[in-house]
């Protein structure tokens, strides 16, 4: 599940050049820690059946059976998939129950 | 003899297993608890940590880290069965890695053995019923679910599977082998015959019982 990220707040007109330099050292700083997002990954292992995989998306993420299908499937074919998006701490806690799910699963940074 | 689980009209799961079957069940489960248990050092001797120096300090403030720091004290897993439970979350970066063992190895670890107990006792609690029904609630089915999971894996990392179609390649060297009906070997070591004869029977299991538990999802 990607979350939408948080929207840039717009300097206001009414702002010194000043300011304006510190609203933006601010808001680069918050976009730096706050945007960063992180990758779940799913990796492919030849124990756990295919139905299983996809029992695990659908209670855990609450993905739809399709979703759920289509993930399991690229586990399977490309060796790893992308299950979610997160910030952080909710990717962390992710990792964790596919591991109490006994699936292999990593973090990482997001892409750009 | 076994039959896979069927969803009840209740909302609950029902499948059939003899009392060898249950045996067998609970038996290993008991083991892979006894294994992670051991292999985490998660029943460490108090002895041990009291040789910790700082834990017998004048220095309080000495005192309290020491403290902190034996609880902090996460075994990394040794066993190749147990380090699959107990994947690294950063493969590339071992200091993420060791920070997230140290945070979730230890809940991680006693939600598996409370799952795995949770299925010993259920199978225990039905060792009277005259036609061998096991019914189980969502809660228990959940449990069940994953504790098939995580013995299949102890079971295939004994048996060397390593790839796709390991399993496959084994039942058909089986196949061509005289059938060995004994547990053990002479030295008291599972045989080989026997952990694939579990493994199929427990994926059989947990398959049927998925399928169950997805005719309730929407």
């Amino acid at each position: 599940m990607v979350e939408a990220s948080p929207e840039r707040r717009r300097t206001a007109p009414a702002l010194s050049d000043a300011d304006r330099g510190l609203e933006q050292e601010r808001d680069t700083a918050a976009i730096a820690v706050q945007d960063r997002l992180w990758n779940t990954v799913v990796w492919n292992d030849p124990i756990n059946l295919q139905s299983y995989v996809v029992h695990v998306l659908r209670t855990h993420f609450g993905y739809d059976r399709q979703k759920a299908e289509r993930l399991m499937l690229q586990v399977h074919h490309e060796g790893r998939a992308i299950v979610s998006t997160d910030p952080r701490e909710s990717a962390e806690g992710h990792v964790q129950a596919m591991h109490a799910f006994g699936l292999n699963a990593t973090l990482e940074q997001q892409e750009g | 003899m076994a039959h896979s689980f069927v969803p009840r009209l209740d909302g609950r799961y029902m499948c059939r297993l003899d009392q060898d079957e249950r045996n067998v069940f609970a038996q290993v489960s008991t083991e892979v608890v006894q294994l992670i248990r051991w292999d985490l050092r998660m029943d460490a001797d108090d002895d041990s940590q009291a040789a910790r120096p700082g834990l017998a300090s004048d220095d309080p403030l000495a005192r309290l880290e020491a403290e902190h720091a034996a609880d902090q004290q996460v075994s990394a897993p040794r066993d190749g069965a147990v380090r699959r439970l107990f994947p690294s979350a950063f493969p590339d970066d071992d200091r993420a890695a060791d920070e997230f063992r140290r945070f979730s190895q230890t809940s991680l670890a006693e939600g598996m053995i409370e799952t795995l107990n949770t299925v010993i006792a259920a199978l225990g609690a039905h060792e009277l019923s005259p036609d061998e029904e096991l019914v189980l609630d969502a809660e228990q089915a959940d449990h069940f679910v994953r504790a098939i999971t995580t013995i299949r894996l102890v079971l295939a990392d004994r048996m060397g599977l390593k790839n796709d179609g390991d399993f496959e390649a084994l039942q058909l060297l089986r196949s061509n082998q005289i059938d060995v009906t004994e547990k053990e070997d002479e030295d008291g070591v599972a045989s080989l015959d026997f952990l694939a004869s579990l493994y199929e029977f427990l994926s059989w299991l947990q398959e049927s019982l998925v399928r169950a538990m997805s005719a309730g999802l929407r």
